[in-house]
């Protein structure tokens, strides 16, 4: 039992029989013919209601993995509402927030999504096939050599089909859907290949005594699987693969065994059989739960047990009792007490109890942005001249100088995304690749460093965008200067150019399908910096409109200001070539037009983001950097969230802003810096009115031991602080005092920050932990940021409450960086020194160091945000 | 006592960043400069006409796959431009507006951005503002 578990029986808590969760409906379109309905209880009845009228109560099974599906319903209609409830232990919950049914064409202008086969290979011999990124209720089947050979009408969002016959070796396999007829495109071809052999060991999770499901893992695409419990065999089962769950009668008792085997081709031997012992009740853990956020209405399970129950208190008040994975809650989750999760399996309550510390500001995980998957991607390398490099595109079907999509081609132009890579080695030699050259030795290939990003390329393309990357291999092996920039950003404006050509010119694939209104540009390292240039100077020059720039890992010679666009830089901490983080200067001295982010990254390196780039920069290996998965995930899905947003309206700055975590990213190591145009300074620094003023030019006071003062936060400016601790461009103020000591600065108004129907408030700093050199002191430090009314009533709110102030990165020796991240404070967070307080009339902001231990913080960018 | 093998961390080698060359040679004039033809950039060294060149002979070669190569440092000035000539010879201009900058006198070094100059050697070279 860890710091965050306690035994059930030392809590004063009791389960309320009258509380059960709202049970969720999943998004819904018109001609669906089934509702998926998740988060109820084992066995729940599920009743579900369409523009209020009923339908007979269901037994809903599990809602984990994928729910209970109504089915043989409607069609529904754009415009119905539908809705749900679940009944169990007589007693009900109240209705699921409704949902209403839309057009799936104001979503997915041209057709639903491309299905995906999940998991994917498919092999021979293999007997179902999954299929996700469906819409709800579609119509979704399988062909093999264009046969159809499975088919579900009504299906969920994550469908399995059953397949007749098997597969045979190298029939080619996809997956369609239809919506309201209107249909998919095909998914990804798969041939079917030889299965493994031999075939692996299912495993089963951990089962407890008094359950009756199992998770079996270990499991082959398309395997028959069957159970052997104490001799009586039931099955086989066709699976998908990957994890299967099966609910077996009667319920388990405390050491019995189960065995699973599975097979493949009936002239193959089946697996070996893979073994669980049923463990007793009392060793049933608490569940994982994802952190909690105070005005959350739901609670995300992580991890659970096959077939569990989840119970949620806060206090002692029961909030919560349904299925996993995400629970609805009958509150919202209040600042006060802690919650307490626990789940029960069959008859066997769980004694361990997960204990969650809400906290004010705690985002979400939920969502990719870069997972949204419309359109099979074309692709094709391209010349001209001096410009060259590959482009991937929304098209007909995979493949090279396939077709441009037609559907999406009528709906809209596309907007486009040109990138740029670094320098790197341009040759390798033949059978190892990790030998690299500067020079051409006969016989060595090129490499292609301008490839290393096909990846998100592809992830770009299949939303819609088109995505060149720029061959700037003729720039490479030279020393860096800024002539060497700046012949990076001609070939890039030079790429643009061509493809302005291509467009106006009737080009077979790219005629008249670019939106040269909503260009993107992408840059890493010395294409980091010369896509600023781009950004700045190919508006005038060629008559676009550059809405959004990324300029990753960039190297950056002071001389230009990204200016015009939405930008974002990204940062690897751990970066062991452009070490000096060169791009939070160019964070600094940008205005937001009309926003801009900083990525900054614990522990990523500067290769990582390229595939071409094979090793890290300085021989190093995880664990002492990333992988180079995450470092690829990173970039895509902050980079996609911030494309869509600018290029295409996603509005997806919430992953941004710290308000949303992207799914598959340990956002511990991930610190954000985001600041809008048009809100209201308080102080930035920059003025040359000294520490007393803020500005708004009103005066600052310091008290009980504070000492504040401003300093160029940046490498060698003349601060008492070692070189390598601040490394952007930027003034800020550094405070080194004793507990209780209060900086305080004054507003050139009374704001009233109470909420409304339109609009809330935050406020937001940026804010660091100063390193001194050296080695970080253990434990994080932090402060309070106080709101002061008219009257002189003060509010406070803790920043361990909103994210924490992050620590130095600390990789010994000589490059502990302190970098600014900004943190949120929401009003809701600020709590009375006594009595009551209310948000209006608010006359001054304070910041009150409340450490023991004297630690001096940088603070920047202090201002009122209006959401 | 168990006989279990247990992981030691070995010492961490140089990094490439932590290997420079040391400066043989260095010569310091006033050289004509003519700013890249570029077909779409407009460059902003645009309208430069001189330039302070630094000719380094080095006693080893300058890595040139990597993103930020090696500066010059004169003093705690930075010279970022650097051209990389034959053998190990290389060439930092400095442009007007840096040059101004530099104090004579300063020591001259080679460095890594965000590692600052090369310290394992001792400095031979002092700035010396060529004359007209």
């Amino acid at each position: 039992m860890n710091e965050n578990e306690i035994e059930l029986e030392k809590l004063d808590i009791k389960d309320d029989p009258e509380i059960l969760s709202p049970p969720v409906v999943s998004q819904l379109y018109a001609c669906a013919t089934a509702v998926t309905v998740t988060g109820f209880v084992p066995h729940a009845m599920l009743a579900l209601e369409i523009d209020g009228s009923s339908l007979p109560l269901e037994p809903a099974g599990y809602a984990d993995p994928d729910g209970f599906t109504f089915n043989g319903i409607g069609p529904l209609t754009a415009g119905q509402v539908v809705r749900a409830k679940q009944h169990s232990g007589g007693s009900a919950s109240d209705w699921s927030a409704p949902v209403t049914v839309r057009d799936h064409t104001q979503d997915y202008p041209a057709g639903p999504p491309r299905p995906e086969v999940s998991p994917e290979p498919v092999y021979q011999c293999g007997s179902r096939t999954g299929v996700r990124n469906l819409l709800v209720g579609c119509n979704v089947w399988i062909t093999a050599d264009s046969s159809e050979v499975g088919r579900i009408d009504g299906a969920k969002e994550h469908q399995g089909v059953n397949v007749n016959p098997d597969y045979a070796v190298n029939q080619r396999v996809r997956a369609w859907a239809e919506m309201c007829r209107d249909p998919s495109p095909p998914s990804t071809e798969y041939i079917a290949g030889p299965p493994p052999n031999p075939l692996p060991t299912p495993a089963i999770d951990d089962t407890y005594e008094g359950g009756d499901r199992i998770r079996i893992t270990n499991l082959v695409n398309g395997a028959r699987f069957t159970i052997d419990r104490a001799g009586t065999i039931l099955g086989p089962y066709r699976t998908w693969g990957h994890a299967h769950l099966v609910t077996l009668t009667p319920q388990f008792v405390a050491s019995e065994t189960i065995e699973v085997t599975q097979q493949m081709c009936a002239s193959d031997p089946p697996s070996d059989p893979g073994k669980t012992e049923v463990k007793p009740c009392s060793d049933l853990p608490a569940p994982q739960v994802h952190p909690i956020q105070v005005g959350a209405t739901s609670v995300i399970v992580t991890s659970w047990v096959a077939g569990a129950q989840i119970k949620i208190f806060q206090g002692t008040e029961e909030i919560g009792d349904g299925g996993p994975a995400i629970i609805m809650l009958t509150r919202p989750v209040t600042a006060d007490d802690p919650v307490y999760v626990y789940q029960v399996v069959g008859d066997c309550q769980g004694s361990t109890v997960r204990v969650v510390n809400p906290r004010c500001v705690e985002p979400p995980t939920g969502g990719n942005p870069a997972g949204r998957n419309l359109f099979p991607v074309g692709h094709k390398d391209f010349a001209s001249g001096p410009y060259g490099g590959s482009v991937y595109y929304p098209a007909e079907d995979d493949g090279n100088s396939e077709d441009f999509n037609k559907r999406w081609a009528e709906v809209s132009r596309s907007p486009i995304v040109f990138m740029a890579h670094g320098n790197h080695y341009t040759h390798y030699e033949p059978g190892n690749r990790e030998n690299e050259s500067c020079s051409a030795p006969s016989g060595w290939p090129e490499i292609p460093n301008h490839q290393g990003y096909r990846y998100l390329q592809i992830q770009l393309a299949r939303m819609g965008y088109i995505a060149v990357s720029v061959d700037c291999n003729t720039t490479n092996c030279v020393g860096n200067s800024l002539g060497n920039i700046e012949q990076r950003a001609d070939l890039i404006m030079g790429t643009i150019d061509h493809f302005k050509s291509l467009d106006s010119g009737g080009d077979a694939i790219f005629g008249d399908k670019i939106d040269f209104e909503n260009v993107g540009l992408i840059g890493h390292s010395r294409g980091g910096e010369a896509v600023v240039i781009a950004g700045n100077q190919a508006p005038n020059r060629l008559d676009i409109k550059v809405k959004a720039v990324i300029s990753l890992a960039p190297v950056n010679h002071d001389t230009y200001t990204p200016d015009g666009y939405a930008f974002m830089t990204i940062l690897p901490a751990n970066d062991g070539d452009v070490s000096d983080n060169g791009g939070a200067r160019f964070y600094d001295i940008t205005k937001p037009m009309p926003f801009k982010s900083q990525i900054y990254i614990d522990w990523a390196n500067h290769n990582y983001f390229n595939r071409e780039w094979v090793k890290d920069e300085d021989g190093r290996t995880p664990p002492a950097i990333l992988q180079r998965g995450e470092h690829e995930r990173i970039l895509s899905r902050y980079g996609c969230a911030f494309l869509r947003t600018f290029l295409m309206g996603h509005g997806l700055t919430p992953y941004l802003t710290y308000n949303t975590h992207p799914l598959g990213i340990d956002t511990s190591n991930v610190h954000l810096s985001f600041e809008w145009a048009d809100q209201t300074m308080v102080d930035d620094h920059e003025q040359p009115n000294d520490i007393v003023k803020n500005t708004m030019d009103e005066p600052t006071s310091q008290s009980s031991g504070m000492s504040a003062d401003e300093f160029e936060l940046w490498q060698g400016a003349g601060s008492p602080y070692p070189t390598n601790t601040f490394w952007g461009r930027t003034t800020g103020m550094v405070i080194e005092s004793r507990e209780g000591a209060v900086f305080r600065s004054q507003l050139n108004m009374a704001y009233d920050l109470q909420p409304t129907s339109e609009k809330t408030h935050e406020i937001w700093v940026r804010v660091a932990e100063v390193s001194e050199g050296g080695v970080n002191p253990p434990g994080n430090t932090g402060f309070e940021l106080g709101l002061e009314n008219d009257s002189g009533q003060v509010a406070w709110a803790n920043s361990d409450e909103v994210g924490g102030v992050p620590r130095p990165f600390d990789n010994p020796p000589g490059s502990t960086k302190s970098m600014l991240s900004t943190l949120r404070f929401p009003v809701s967070c600020f709590k009375p020194e006594e009595g009551r307080f209310e948000p209006k009339e608010i006359r001054a902001i304070r910041i009150r160091f409340n450490r023991s231990e004297k630690r001096p913080l940088a603070f920047d960018v202090l201002q009122i945000v209006g959401i | 006592m168990s006989n279990a093998d247990s992981e030691g961390a070995s010492p961490r080698g140089p990094t490439l960043r932590e290997r420079l060359p040391s400066i043989l040679g260095l010569s310091i004039k006033r050289v004509p400069f003519e700013p890249p033809k570029l077909e779409f950039v407009k460059s902003a060294h645009e309208g430069v006409k001189e330039v302070l060149a630094f000719e380094l002979e080095l006693d080893g070669p300058l890595p040139v796959h990597m993103d930020a190569t090696p500066l010059l440092y004169v003093g705690s000035q930075t010279i970022s431009h650097a051209e990389y000539g034959k053998g190990r010879r290389v060439r930092f201009l400095a442009f007007p507006g840096e040059w101004e900058r530099l104090e004579a006198g300063a020591p001259v070094a080679l460095g890594w951005p965000g590692l600052g100059p090369e310290k394992r050697r001792k400095i031979e070279f002092r700035y010396d503002p060529p004359s007209r």
